[in-house]
């Protein structure tokens, strides 16, 4: 077995609130990635899968736990020695107004990481500017344009263009096509795909659509308020869903085509504040299977056995999760 | 006689350049069709479509630079655009909108259940504790916890999921004839967003009001409308029953879109698609799409004529059907 690519140990990231109560946006997640695979993260606002995207890539510090980059550890690496690792490690964020400087020229933009990571000559920076523009489906002329010139998805091509641009091994996505309308984000998810198939490219999908996970992903992690609720084969996952979160999840899912039945579960209200979050499972408070001892611990993540129709490494964290009698869906 | 029809609506944006030129961009090129009483249409398509633009026509919401220049918006048979502008006797009252975002829609000084009797006394509905009392039932009704204690609660307060809620009720306070809802759940998580729509599809039904929902999730109009209308570059491109579009695209963009949903890529592949919107500002003559679609011919450079099929189902096209090359 080899090393993967990237491991998370017990991460934790809390954020300071008024008095002393800390917000535990990041609980003690625990998970590995292995090179070349596509892993999707799923799950709602202030579930933590955003907070879990700027941990691994360094951008802000780790409360506890610890985070590998192949076998190294690399939580409380310096800044300095982390800039030697950047290149490796990319991300693309969800929003490209806010996330590509408006004062360069797109040519200046994607510059930027030839002069940092490498040492090209003006030249030699210019072809690969043109390369990479030719690779991302951008016309040349956008090179000479400032962000506001350009549109929507042009703009999330730039970000996936300069995130690919040091020949990173390992690709947070950020919601990469939330903001964008169906038909552009359908030709965002084909650059990638292919960008994938050509490089080997580890990608991290963080996204709320279940669809696009599907799509995209070889494995899926379901996070709820800074927990892992469900991880497994992306396949295994959305078709036998075991946490009665992700069955939820999976029922709120509106397909695009009216002959395929609603069965919509029931749950009570929304995601509570991380601030009085439930104590026990995360879930109680919503959850429509809650029963007192849902309330005792938290639940842990346990394998799946064999008469519950498992299939290798889905994981669930409910305390129920051995007898199959509640299933919902 | 249908509660709203849009007669052929143009609505340009009239500006002058730095150069002091008059530029002109056709954001809507004769948009036409009507909702029925009781019924909930979905209006689809991309940025700068014009979908909002429509619900802001109805609502005669325009400002310059945008002027209707033809077209008519029948509501009741009444000719809305004669209507004076600045009258509170059908906005707001027969016709209401719920806006996309609603953490910035509601006003941040004033508490919930005071907004929602000022939009009572405002238009002369109800007044007093009647209001009151019909403020509270209507939290209630959209299912707000303990609607008593949110009156007094302040917009900030409010998750996303429970301010959408509270402008839902704000929208349906006054028993109107039409709810607009603008993108009502982008923004909203998966869970709460089904829960909102349940929600708005119940009272809506309930009580035997229209309801035009505006946005780009093909999942909501699959499953929260019974008609829709797609929209392309300021023109309706095809309208009809949920159940019969989904079913049987006619327009090559309809079929693009569907064929654009992760589920399809899944099936049957990427499809390419290479342009963007056309320029409004120069937009070329005959059909509007011919740049995109894969089936454009010489013909594709005069307009094309709306085609009625059965129930309803009509669409823009020279060449309607299943897609050749799929």
């Amino acid at each position: 077995m080899h090393n993967p690519l990237i491991e998370l140990c017990d991460l934790t990231k809390t954020y300071p609130s008024a008095g002393f109560d800390k917000v535990l946006a990041v609980d003690h997640v625990s998970l590995k990635i292995n090179s070349g695979e596509s892993v999707g993260l799923v799950g709602e606002s202030g579930s933590g899968k955003s907070t879990i995207g700027l941990l691994i890539s360094k951008l802000i510090p780790v409360s506890s736990g610890r985070i590998y980059f192949e076998g190294q550890d690399i939580t409380d690496l310096s800044e300095k020695k982390m800039r030697s690792l950047r290149s490796d490690i990319q991300i693309v964020f969800q929003d490209p107004w806010g996330s590509i400087n408006p004062r360069f020229p797109i040519r200046r933009t994607l510059s930027e990481p030839f002069i940092l990571h490498t040492d090209f000559s003006s030249s030699e920076c210019d072809r690969e500017v043109k390369r990479l523009a030719d690779r991302v489906q951008l016309p040349q002329s956008t090179l000479e344009r400032y962000p506001h010139e350009l549109s929507g998805g042009q703009l999330q091509r730039v970000s996936i263009a300069r995130a690919i641009a040091s020949k990173p091994r390992f690709l947070i996505m950020d919601e990469p096509t939330s903001s964008l309308d169906l038909s552009v984000r359908a030709g965002i998810l084909e650059l990638l795909n292919d960008i994938r198939r050509e490089t080997g490219l580890t990608l991290l999908l963080i996204s709320h659509d279940l669809d696009t996970v599907e799509l995209m992903t070889e494995r899926l992690i379901v996070l709820y308020l800074g927990r892992v609720a469900e991880m497994g084969r992306t396949s295994d996952v959305l078709s036998n869903p075991v946490h009665p979160y992700t069955q939820t999840l999976i029922s709120s899912n509106l397909q695009p085509d009216p002959n395929v039945d609603l069965k919509r579960i029931k749950v009570n209200g929304e995601i509570p504040s991380p601030l009085n979050a439930p104590k026990g499972c995360l879930f109680g408070s919503r959850c429509p299977l809650f029963k007192a001892d849902c309330a005792l611990k938290s639940p842990p993540l346990v394998e799946l056995s064999d008469s519950v129709g498992k299939s290798p490494n889905h994981l669930a964290a409910c305390i129920r999760v051995q007898d199959f009698s509640f299933k919902i869906l | 006689m249908s509660l709203i029809s849009i007669e052929d609506l143009h609505v340009h944006f009239i500006s002058r350049g730095i150069d002091n030129q008059l530029m002109t961009a056709k954001a809507l090129n004769g948009v036409s069709f009507s909702v029925e009483a009781g019924q909930v249409m979905g209006i689809v398509g991309e940025t700068g479509a014009g979908k909002s633009l429509t619900a802001n026509s109805i609502l005669g919401l325009l400002r310059p630079p945008a002027k209707i220049v033809k077209g008519r918006i029948l509501f009741n048979g009444e000719d809305l655009r004669v209507i004076d502008q600045g009258s509170t006797s059908i906005r707001g009252k027969l016709i209401t909108l719920i806006p996309q975002s609603p953490k910035t829609s509601l006003d941040p000084t004033t508490k919930i259940g005071d907004q929602l009797i000022r939009i009572q006394v405002e238009h002369g509905t109800a007044s007093g504790s009647d209001a009151h009392a019909r403020a509270l039932n209507m939290l209630e009704q959209v299912q707000i916890p303990d609607p008593l204690r949110r009156m007094n609660a302040w917009a900030h307060e409010l998750s996303g999921g429970m301010a959408q809620r509270v402008l839902i009720a704000a929208s349906l306070i006054n028993s109107p004839k039409l709810v607009i809802a603008d993108e009502p759940t982008t923004g909203l998580d998966l869970t709460v967003q089904a829960e909102v729509l349940d929600t708005l599809r119940k009272l809506v039904k309930s009580s035997n009001m229209s309801s035009i929902i505006i946005t780009h999730d093909l999942g909501i109009v699959a499953h929260y409308c019974d008609r829709m209308a797609v929209m392309f570059a300021g023109s309706v491109v095809e309208e009809g029953s949920v159940v019969s579009i989904f079913k049987n695209p006619l327009h090559p963009y309809t079929q693009s879109l569907i064929a654009s949903t992760p589920k399809q890529i899944a099936k049957n592949g990427y499809k390419r698609i290479n342009k963007g919107p056309p320029d409004l500002y120069n937009l070329g003559s005959g059909c509007l799409y011919k740049d995109r679609c894969h089936k454009a011919q010489s013909i594709c450079d005069t307009a094309p004529q709306l085609l009625s099929l059965d129930l309803g189902h009509k669409t823009l096209c020279h060449f309607p059907g299943p897609s050749t090359n799929a």
